[in-house]
């Protein structure tokens, strides 16, 4: 957390304070103004908005509101992330693998009512490839493509360089409408699209305040069919425990992904308590991993940064590896509700993901020691080792977000398996900003770090190629996730980049993980479950992705639950709370009464005692 | 030394006896002062035998064998927290911390304080005026809003947050004694020490810092208690050093792990309950102390 939002974070409490006590004057017949007929779906989250602009938003939130503002030519299933038709019904790859084409939906409109055409969908490709500002934020993809074109009223034709299969089908390209972008003096400036936004998909986001709530207005004319709800509003908590509470009381109704740090095992305990609650602890798509600073380069191999040249001994990093529990860590941070990692790919991508098999790292604190013996790190008089031949103590700086308890106890653990193998470490929580800073320009040892993982390999492994590695030593190039730069890695890459056979690919992507895990630049801690909780008296019928066991919030390629999600019971829901109310008033009268009753008498009993 | 029947030096150590004597009795006759030295007492022992009572591997998160959160019970008279470690032996162990910034930082913010008043009461004109000014600037800023963002910015650790903590709690304190040395320096034995050629340094350190020395003792005991609900604040803000156990961070850790959705009272109120007894215990002393100190106060009761 940057100081900044910390300061925020303090002013919000305090205004939170002065307002409530307004708030608790006029929530009454306020609540009594609202029971109209609108349909709401109310969602907490914590973070912040940083742009509505759909190609250079980064955020989750934004990732959220894009999705159900603008749709994708091709969507992820919700059974288990396959590409599905979205805005086109049908597409074709060339034989070569540089043109594709696709046939747009008919029917589909803007929110506006305008017509959604083929030259909307080239309109919005062409900003990738024209508008050097968009194309420099999409890099990665942009720099395949070379023309997009419409044919037709509903044909699409895109031509690449290279042949991306993987990439043209699953990369998340929001069709903006050329009608109302094209009159933007900057599409790619943070405010290009003002609010309300115009978009195809089944919510758009009409209404806007900073840490108070974002509203979004279901699309009525949506081609699939107007969604269940009338509206979506993201409502600001401060606190994960005040997200929980607000469930508990009915005044929310989804906690899950949209809350930074989501809900911990303990909150997930107390609200399955709960009558109207329901729980959901799946396997999700993130890991967490802890970096190790092997050596910072650039792509002309110039070293930069001050990481411990112990690090770059691969037996070092092995050693650091082994002596690290990672069920351990699974069920006392976690309470169990995730599983060891081996690689990048978390075990929610079964096709993709590597599940070690003979080259899994037991625990071993005493074959750790050994191997850094062996490697001639002899142990000091403090019993700390030293560089081969004396010198430098092992001693690492180990940089963990501060805003994250969850890390500062895999710290307090990592700290103490470490110093059984002789190794000293210096730990320092620091604020998420500062801690990239550093990272970037490898002035660390060890530092945490963690994704979320989409269903396409290709976008997590591509940030350990050497094509991606910085060519200035100010940190300010942030592709390469640690300077892992290996070319037998490359060549496996580019290899499962062009393959259009699952199998085989899967087959490359997991050469790539294990040679990954094997020299250890990054050591991958484990997969967080995704813990959500949701009020089923209000909401029923959403689609999980996967739809077997999978997630409501936090879902990828199409918005599959609030699309789905319906209004539960009757639309008199406030009559429970209100009588609850009638009932407590009832009894403090009844109080009231029987203690006057019981003065009266007592008074009277006094004076006959006389 | 010289080897007369008095020496000068001995009467200076009788007169001061007699005066910590006659401070002494004074202090004594008020019950709530001694209902704090007496708690106070109890506090820094517990916190001293800390080690002898309970081993620090009960620190140990790899070592820990309770279950998670677990209500109080006989082996973990507090329950435990969310890695399965003793809530007793945390807060015994975050008295520690608890008290060595709280008095660190006291006895920075009292050194700096001190001095200023001393030296700006004293030598006035324009470096008087100045310090003066730097202080009241310090006290308008709301503290614990400069030590957050003072924190955020020098890193979080011990050492910063006793530099932090000392930095907003000077100024008081440079008040007080700057009040108190110019009535002592109107003083007429002032004015014959100066004809007799004494200079600064002679002047405030034999005149002036002994006679505002009670006053400063009575405020750092009232500074104390504030130290350490500063650290405690910051620390529950998520702002003190994550390596080491303190009350705040003790109370942050619960926060944070849904101790409070979990309804979890064991792991909130042993830290909570602990901050408010020391502070109490250091507001009765340092009000006994005022009381001593300051016959005005003194002579209601």
């Amino acid at each position: 957390m940057n100081p900044h939002a910390l300061m925020r974070r303090c002013f919000s409490a305090v205004a939170a304070l002065s307002l409530a006590a307004g708030a608790l004057a006029v929530a009454a017949p306020g609540a009594a103004a609202q029971e109209d007929d609108t349909d709401t779906l109310r969602i907490a989250t914590n973070q912040e908005v940083d742009t509505f602009n759909p190609f250079k938003r980064r955020f989750v939130i934004t990732y959220e509101t894009s999705m159900m503002t603008y749709e994708t030519l091709v969507r992820m299933s919700a059974e288990n992330y396959e590409p599905v038709p979205g805005l086109a019904t049908e597409w074709e790859e060339s034989a070569d693998g540089l043109t594709w084409t696709f046939r747009i939906r008919e029917g589909a409109t803007w929110s506006d009512g305008e017509p959604l055409t083929a030259d909307d969908v080239a309109y919005t490709y062409g900003l990738l490839i024209e508008n050097q500002a968009i194309r420099d934020w999409n890099i990665d993809f942009a720099q395949n493509l070379v023309s997009a074109e419409a044919t037709d009223e509903s044909t699409f034709v895109l031509t690449l360089a290279a042949p991306a299969p993987a990439e043209v089908l699953s990369r998340e390209v929001y069709i903006v409408p050329e009608h109302i972008w094209s009159e933007y003096p900057d599409p790619a400036a943070d405010d290009a699209n003002q609010l309300p936004l115009v978009g195809s998909g089944p919510f758009q986001v009409t209404e806007y305040q900073t840490d108070e709530f974002i509203r979004l207005e279901a699309n009525e004319d949506y081609w699939e069919g107007a969604p269940g709800f009338d509206e979506v509003v993201y409502d600001y908590y401060v606190e994960t425990d005040a997200a929980v509470a607000a469930l508990e009381a009915g005044e929310v109704d989804i906690v899950g992904n949209g809350m930074q740090g989501a809900l911990n095992p303990a909150q997930i305990d107390a609200l399955k308590s709960q009558e109207h609650v329901t729980t959901n602890d799946v396997q999700g798509r993130r890991y967490v991993s802890l970096t190790i600073n092997h050596g910072t380069v650039t792509k002309d191999g110039t070293e930069f940064g001050d990481g411990h040249p112990a690090l770059k001994d691969p037996s070092v990093r092995r050693a650091l590896h082994m002596a690290i529990d990672k069920q351990a860590l699974v069920d006392t941070v976690l309470d169990g509700s995730g599983t060891p990692a081996t690689s990048l790919i978390p075990a929610i991508f079964e096709q993709w993901h590597w599940d070690g098999g003979d080259a899994l790292v037991q625990f071993d604190l005493a074959e750790a020691n050994r191997l850094l013996d062996e490697a001639g790190y002899a142990r000091g008089d403090d019993g700390i080792r030293t560089m081969p031949g004396g010198g430098e103590p092992l001693n690492f700086r180990f940089y963990h977000h501060a805003d994250n308890t969850a890390y500062a106890t895999i710290v307090e653990f990592a700290t103490e398996w470490w110093a059984e193998l002789g190794i000293a470490v210096e730990a320092q929580a620091i604020e998420q900003g500062t801690l990239n800073d550093l990272a970037y320009l490898g002035e660390f040892d060890i530092a945490f770090s963690g994704w979320g993982v989409g269903p396409n390999p290709t976008e997590q492994l591509g940030m350990h190629t050497c094509a991606v590695l910085p060519t200035l030593t100010d940190g300010s190039e942030r592709s390469s996730e640690n300077s892992y730069c290996n070319a037998e890695f490359d060549g496996l890459h580019e290899q499962q980049k062009v393959e259009s056979d699952p199998g085989a690919r899967a087959e490359l992507v997991k050469l790539q993980q294990e040679l990954l895990y094997t020299e250890t630049p990054v050591i991958w801690l484990y997969y967080q479950n995704v813990m959500e909780a949701y009020n089923h008296d209000r909401v029923t019928g959403m689609t999980s992705q996967p739809t077997e066991g999978g997630m409501y919030t936090g879902q990828q390629g199409f918005t599959w639950a609030y699309y789905t999600a319906q209004p539960a019971g009757s639309t008199e829901d406030g009559g429970a709370p209100m009588g609850v109310w009638i009932a407590v008033g009832a009894a403090a009268v009844a109080v009231a009464a029987a203690a006057v009753v019981f003065a009266m008498r007592r008074k009277k009993t006094a004076d006959e005692r006389e | 030394m010289t080897t007369t029947t008095v020496s000068p030096r001995a009467l200076r150590r009788a007169r001061r006896r007699q005066s910590f004597a006659r401070s002494w009795a004074a202090y004594r006759s008020q019950r709530t002062g001694m209902i704090g030295l007496v708690l106070l007492g109890a506090i820094v022992v517990l916190a001293l035998a800390a080690p002898i009572l309970i081993d620090e591997s009960a620190l140990s998160v790899t070592r820990a064998t309770g279950e998670r959160m677990a209500p109080p019970s006989a082996a973990y008279p507090l329950g435990t927290d969310e890695t399965g470690r003793s809530i007793l032996a945390l807060t015994l162990w975050g008295s520690r911390l608890s008290l060595v910034i709280g008095l660190t930082a006291t006895v920075v913010a009292i050194v700096i304080g001190t001095t200023v008043g001393v030296t700006s009461g004293h030598i006035g004109g324009w470096y008087g005026w100045i310090a003066l000014r730097l202080s009241d600037w310090f006290m308008v800023l709301p503290s614990l809003v400069v030590a957050i963002a003072l924190l955020a910015v020098l890193g979080r650790s011990m050492a910063t947050t006793i530099t932090v903590i000392a930095l907003v709690s000077w100024p008081g304190t440079t008040r007080l004694v700057r009040a108190q040395t110019l009535t002592v320096q109107s003083r007429p034995y002032l004015e014959r020490a100066k004809a007799l050629g004494a200079g600064h340094w002679h002047q405030m350190t034999k005149h002036l810092l002994p006679n505002v020395l009670p006053l400063v003792l009575a405020s750092a005991t009232l500074l104390v208690p504030s130290a350490i609900l500063m650290e405690s604040s910051l620390a529950w803000l998520g702002l003190g050093d994550p390596s080491v156990v303190s009350w705040g961070s003790i109370l942050n850790r619960a926060s944070e792990n849904g101790a409070v959705s979990a309804h979890a009272w064991w792991y909130l109120l042993p830290p909570g309950l602990a901050i408010l007894v020391v502070v109490l215990a250091f507001m009765m002393c340092g009000r006994a102390l005022e009381a001593v100190f300051n016959p005005r106060l003194r002579g209601g009761s």
